[in-house]
Order: structure tokens, then C-alpha cells, then sequence
């Protein structure tokens, strides 16, 4: 077992093979060794965040781990670029702090599978939307002028008629 | 902590700013993939329309602006031409994907009223004077028209482009002439290349109405449109492209050649997925090049078309077939047993096809596909409708009643009413594990259907009371449609039943009876005993 240690001064302790779908935990470990007890400190990730990211590496456990530069070009794997599985779109309905959080930390803790699946999360959000329904959605402040807001839309009108 | 909805804003904070640039990169990516099937992608130019920052960090990420669609023409033509550059400004040194669209629509551009004036081929040359000097860059090439490979717009385009090497090509597809390509004939052994003079890091080319451009060496993926292959030119294609993962051949023509099949077959070790359709429902023996095959590791075979040969000389051999888990039938037309017909396709090589776990039906009829004793095994379900009742009359099984220890009870243990067969309240909603060893499709667990016909999800639901190893059941939107409004499981009665599959045929109005309560939606039936999806046909890849 392993024993993590979050920014909040928590504890978890996980399976091994749980933990190691964290690149940056199964790099840690393979440092310190088999037999250490020491807990690994996650000083970038709160409890409640960790532990949600512990469901999502419990319920993928055993599977195989993405190649770090895996390439996702080709037409037979873009399916699997865009799609999400019903289990992990259930895991990652949760509020946008949440939802951030967790591509935060999945990103911190090098899991490629579940900052996928974020990115993708946030990508399907804003899909189809106007700038201006982003900007609400977000809560992001317009800082263009209006001319630098008619120089984009003059770079993009080529998309407004055929 | 409690679920919220991703989409309702947050009130206090903007939380996406914490994210770091190249994160936020990453969800542009993430974006513009899912844009990909979109004829119009408008991700990344909204993207840019945000904010500064979103701005800055679109215009720092050269690979996101790596798939460039040029429509080669347009109604402000300078506009288009002003966007290939900065396109391909923009994605500095990063290889790129190229499509090139003509449409007959984009033809007419020239009669309507707003259109800019502009030269009848002057937004090609503009364009590819833009384009020319970053062809070293092009990773892959779409070039889609609906217009014919000999029409001016596409001769222009290509004999531009042909004086030029593509030497990061790993992808081409060309789609000429979609309105008359029943007249064009791909000969395998005539290489004809249209677009680049040489692509030495080819390895996928899909090609419609055009000619093999490029010497079948080193491919990994070969689609193929009204083909003509030859014996010679397939012992290349296994010889020197060994690799090869995907094959598809449309519209296949017979061999002008017989090859002896009892000489050794060609093998293709790495082939995963061959997909067929044939040109005409006659191959004299010998003459068909998938005879020849010999793809030991196959997963998914996909067959389409109502003109299919007779598949014992036709197809590859189904004893080579033994990793084969996808069989994809796509408006395949087979005979009746019981009114043998030599020109109808019969089932005989699709049922010794053991391995396979995953059926997918496409407007192709089931029934033929689990011949009649294989349904006598457990008659669990019946049906109202006269037509079938026909169907049943052959087996005097099926017209037996039905014993209550062979209901299932996942269907029961979930009605409000007590049914006479009713099994105990804690009976599990689980199906009973079964150590069945059927005939036909031992090893089945995936069923997709695509159908308009109500009796074909009568045949699922009897298909799926028969076998508990089915677990998953993927349905069209009309399949579904059918399921909830044409079957019906009535209360007390053990059986789903079909009250509208003779409708068309008796020209009958007739509504559907109502539903009362303790009546058994199928929808749910079904969801009760299997994983049920949509049927999406662009994912069904397994």
C-alpha cells in the first residue's frame, strides 16, 4: 500500500497499482523504492480533489497506460480522441471548479487518460457555442477593443458565406 | 460532494483562467477534433473571438491551425485566399492536413448575385500559389469533388500539384466524380499518379474514382472504389505492404484471370479489418481475389451490398478466420432455406464464423442468420402478429405454450403485478449464467441493428430471452423507435408481442392498443436484461 499526503495535510493510503497511474507517483516510488514508508507529499492537490482522482485510477486500474506520445492523428484513432465513455462521463459531471481542479491535477500528476478526458469535458462544453456564450458560460471578461474586435471578425468572415 | 451541471457558470470566480496556457491549448485541441466530420470547423476561430488571452495563446499553438479546408470556390474568394495564407503562416513548421473541395453547389457560386468577380480559375491559382511553397509540410491530402477527375477545375488542380514531391505524405484520398463514378473502373495494375509526383512515406491511400497513384509498397491501410484487381498485382500489394492493417475494396470486379486456388494463399498477417462490397453477384470460381487471402489475424470483415457471390469460392477461407470478433452485414440480402434459390446468398459461411462476438446488422434481416433450430432451443417469446405466427407454424415448438419455468425472470420481478408465473420476490434481476454451447455464434456477447422492421426486434428480444451471454445490444434510432412503439408485452401474458408488422400489408388503420398498467415496456424488458446504446454507424469500429 501507499500512503499519500495532500496539500490540505491528509492522507490516503491506495493500492499501488491504483497510484501508478500516476506517471509522476509511479516515478516517485520507483525513487525511493520498494520498501519505503514514507508518505508522498501531493502538495498541488487538496483532499477532495485526490480523492475523486483516486475513483477515476481505481475504476481504471489494470488497463493499459497511454503512450506518452501516443499518435492520436490518424483517422482509426480518432474515435477514441473524441469519444468518452459513460462510466468517465458520469465520473466528471461535477461543478466547473471541480472539473478544473481535476484537469489541474491530472496534469500535475501526469495522468493522460483523465486530463483527456477534462479537456475533452470543457471542449464539448464550449462546442458550438459564440464567443459571447463562452464569455457567460466561463465567466471570462471581454478585453478586446472594438477595433481589435473588428479585425477578428474581418480575419473570419470568409466563414460567413460560401 | 454533490453532481452539478458543467454548463451552469460559475458566480464568483473565472476558474478556466487558472488553467495554464498549454492546458488550455489542449482543450483547443481537444475542440478542433471534435470538429473534424464538420463540414464548416468554427472551433478555433471562436476560440480566437474570446479574449486576448485565448487569442494569444490560439496564434502561439502552430499546431492547432494544422487542418486547412480550402473550398476552392466561394463567394469572397480573396477572403479564402487571405485565410490560406494565414493558415498556413500560422502553423509555421508544423505538417499539415490539406482538403481541397469543389461541389457542384460551389460551381454555381458564379450566378449568384453577391458573389465577388473573380476569374473562373483565379482563386485555384491564387490558392495555389499560396500553397505551393509548404507542400514539403502536407501530412495527409483530402481532395473531395463531385465533379469528375477529367472535368477542367480537377485537371488544372492536379497537374499543378503533380509536378511537385509530397515527401511527408503519409495519407491520400481522393473522391472524384461522385455522380458518374459507376463508369470508372480502377485497374490495379495502371499507377497513375494525380496529385504529387512522389510520396515515399505513403501509407494509407483511399481512392474513388480515380487511379492507383502511388506503387502499392509500404501501405498500412488500401481503400478502394469499382476495382479491378489482378492476381499479380495483389501478390505485390502482400509482398511489399506486409503491414497492412485495413483494406477496403467497393464495388469489387471479378479477376479478367481465374487464379488457381489451390496454390498458396497470399497472406496478409497484419490485416485487422477488410471491408467488401462486390460490383456483381456472379464470380466465376477463381476469379475472386479475396479467395486468394490468407489474414489469419482479422477482426472486424465488413460485407455490404445486395450483390454478394457464392461465398465458398468467393470469400477468404472461414477456417483462416479464427480471430475474427466483428462481423458487419450491411444490407446483405440472403435466400430461404425452405425456397432454395442458387442466386441468393446463403448463410453457410457466416455460420461457421465461431469466433466472432460482435454481430452488426444493417438493414439486413437477422432471421436467416439463427437458423430454425437454433430458436427451438427455448421458445420464450411468440408473437401476435399473423405474419409471424406463420413463421412459427414451422416449428411446433414454438407453437406450444409457454411454461412458466422458462420465463425469465428479470421480466417479472419488476412488475407491479402479480403474474401467475411470477418467480419469487427476491429472484436476482441478473440473468441466469448459462453454460450454453449453441450452434451458431457460440461466443456472441454484442448485437447492433439497424432495422425499420418491427419483426427484427421481436427477433431480438426472443434472441436475447434464448441467450443470457448476450450483453450488449446496440439499436438505430428507427430500431428504437420500433422497440417502444411497435412491441408490446401485455400484462399477464408472457410474451412481447408485434401489433403493427402486417400493417402495411393489409393496408389497416390500426392504433396501438393501450398500455395498461403491469404491461411491460420493451424498452425497459430489454434494458432489464442487456447494456442498451445508440447505434451510431461511424463508431461501430469495436
Amino acid at each position: 500500500m501507499i500512503v499519500l499526503k495532500t496539500s490540505d495535510n491528509e492522507t490516503f493510503t491506495v493500492e499501488r497499482d491504483v497510484a501508478e497511474r500516476s506517471v509522476l507517483i509511479k516515478n516517485m516510488l520507483d525513487d525511493i523504492g520498494e520498501n519505503s514508508e514514507q508518505a508522498i507529499p501531493l502538495p498541488n492537490v487538496n483532499s477532495s480533489v485526490l480523492k475523486k482522482v483516486l475513483e477515476y485510477c481505481e475504476h481504471h486500474r489494470g488497463e493499459p497506460l497511454p503512450a506518452a506520445d501516443a499518435d492520436t492523428s490518424q483517422d482509426d484513432t480518432r474515435k477514441r480522441t473524441t469519444d468518452i465513455s459513460e462510466w468517465d462521463q458520469k465520473f466528471i459531471t461535477v461543478d466547473q471548479e471541480m472539473l478544473f481542479e481535476i484537469i489541474l491535477a491530472a496534469n500535475y500528476l501526469d495522468i493522460k487518460s483523465l486530463l483527456d478526458v477534462g479537456c475533452k469535458t470543457v471542449a464539448n462544453m464550449i462546442k458550438g457555442k459564440t464567443p459571447e456564450e463562452i464569455r457567460k458560460l466561463f465567466n471570462i471578461v471581454n478585453d478586446f477593443t472594438p477595433e481589435e474586435e473588428a479585425q477578428i471578425k474581418k480575419e473570419n468572415e470568409w466563414a460567413e458565406d460560401r | 460532494m454533490p453532481r452539478q451541471d458543467p454548463d451552469k457558470p460559475v458566480k464568483s470566480s473565472n476558474q478556466i483562467d487558472s488553467l495554464p496556457n498549454e492546458l488550455l491549448a489542449k482543450i483547443f485541441r481537444a475542440g478542433i477534433e471534435l470538429d473534424r466530420n464538420d463540414e464548416s470547423p468554427r472551433s478555433l476561430i471562436t476560440y480566437c473571438g474570446v479574449n486576448s488571452r485565448w487569442l494569444a495563446i490560439c496564434h502561439h499553438s502552430p499546431e492547432l491551425w494544422t487542418d486547412i479546408r480550402i473550398p476552392l470556390y466561394h463567394t469572397h474568394p480573396q477572403a479564402i485566399v487571405a485565410r490560406t495564407a494565414t493558415w498556413l503562416e500560422r502553423s509555421k513548421s508544423c505538417p499539415f492536413d490539406l482538403t481541397l473541395v469543389i461541389t457542384i453547389a460551389m460551381l454555381t457560386i458564379g450566378i449568384v448575385s453577391n458573389a465577388e468577380p473573380y476569374d473562373e480559375f483565379r482563386l485555384i491559382r491564387d490558392i495555389l500559389s499560396v500553397l505551393i511553397p509548404h507542400i514539403p509540410r502536407v501530412q495527409r491530402l483530402f481532395f473531395t469533388t463531385e465533379i469528375s477527375f477529367s472535368s477542367r477545375e480537377v485537371l488544372f488542380i492536379c497537374s499543378r500539384l503533380a509536378a511537385y514531391e509530397a515527401p511527408h505524405l503519409t495519407d491520400i484520398r481522393l473522391r472524384f466524380g461522385t455522380l458518374d463514378i459507376n463508369e470508372y473502373v480502377i485497374s490495379m495494375d495502371r499507377i497513375v499518379p494525380v496529385v504529387f509526383k512522389s510520396a515515399p512515406c505513403l501509407r494509407r491511400q483511399s481512392l474513388y474514382g480515380a487511379d492507383m497513384q502511388y506503387p502499392l509498397r509500404g501501405l498500412t491501410s488500401l481503400e478502394l472504389s469499382h476495382v479491378l484487381p489482378d492476381e499479380a498485382s495483389f501478390r505485390y500489394l502482400s509482398a511489399q505492404s506486409p503491414a497492412l492493417e485495413e483494406l477496403c475494396l467497393l464495388s469489387l470486379h471479378p479477376m479478367v484471370n481465374a487464379a488457381d486456388l489451390t496454390q498458396s494463399k497470399l497472406s496478409f498477417p497484419a490485416l485487422r479489418s477488410l471491408t467488401v462490397s462486390f460490383a456483381r453477384r456472379t464470380f466465376a470460381p477463381g476469379t475472386s481475389v479475396l479467395a486468394l487471402m490468407s489474414p489469419p489475424n482479422l477482426e472486424l470483415l465488413r460485407i455490404q451490398g445486395i450483390f454478394l457471390p457464392n461465398p465458398a469460392t468467393s470469400f477468404p477461407n472461414p477456417t483462416l478466420l479464427t480471430q475474427l470478433h466483428t462481423l458487419i452485414l450491411e444490407q446483405v440480402v440472403f435466400g430461404n432455406p425452405n425456397l432454395p434459390d442458387a442466386n441468393w446468398h446463403d448463410t453457410s459461411f457466416y455460420l461457421t464464423l465461431t469466433s466472432v462476438r460482435h454481430l452488426q446488422l444493417i438493414d439486413t434481416p437477422p432471421q436467416p442468420l439463427f437458423p430454425k433450430q437454433e430458436a427451438k432451443r427455448k421458445p420464450l417469446l411468440r408473437s401476435r402478429s399473423s405474419e409471424l405466427r406463420v413463421r412459427s407454424s414451422d416449428s411446433h415448438l414454438d407453437s406450444q405454450p409457454v411454461q412458466a419455468k422458462e420465463l425469465d425472470s428479470s421480466v417479472l420481478s419488476k412488475q407491479p403485478l402479480k403474474l401467475p408465473f411470477s418467480p419469487p420476490a427476491n429472484t436476482s434481476l441478473s440473468k441466469p449464467r448459462t453454460s450454453n454451447s449453441y450452434t451458431y455464434w457460440p461466443n456472441l456477447t454484442t448485437i447492433s441493428l439497424d432495422t425499420i422492421r418491427a419483426k427484427d426486434l421481436l427477433w431480438l428480444c426472443e434472441l436475447i430471452a434464448e441467450r443470457p451471454e448476450i450483453e450488449t445490444v446496440y439499436l438505430s434510432r428507427s430500431a428504437k423507435r420500433h422497440l417502444a412503439s411497435s412491441l408490446t408485452m401485455w400484462r399477464g401474458e408472457d410474451v412481447i408481442s408485434s401489433w403493427d408488422v402486417n400493417l402495411k400489408w393489409k393496408n389497416l388503420v390500426r392504433t396501438r392498443p393501450p398500455v395498461e398498467e403491469g404491461d411491460m415496456d420493451p424498452v425497459e424488458w430489454l434494458e432489464q436484461h442487456v447494456k442498451v446504446h445508440d447505434y451510431h454507424a461511424k463508431d461501430q469500429a469495436f
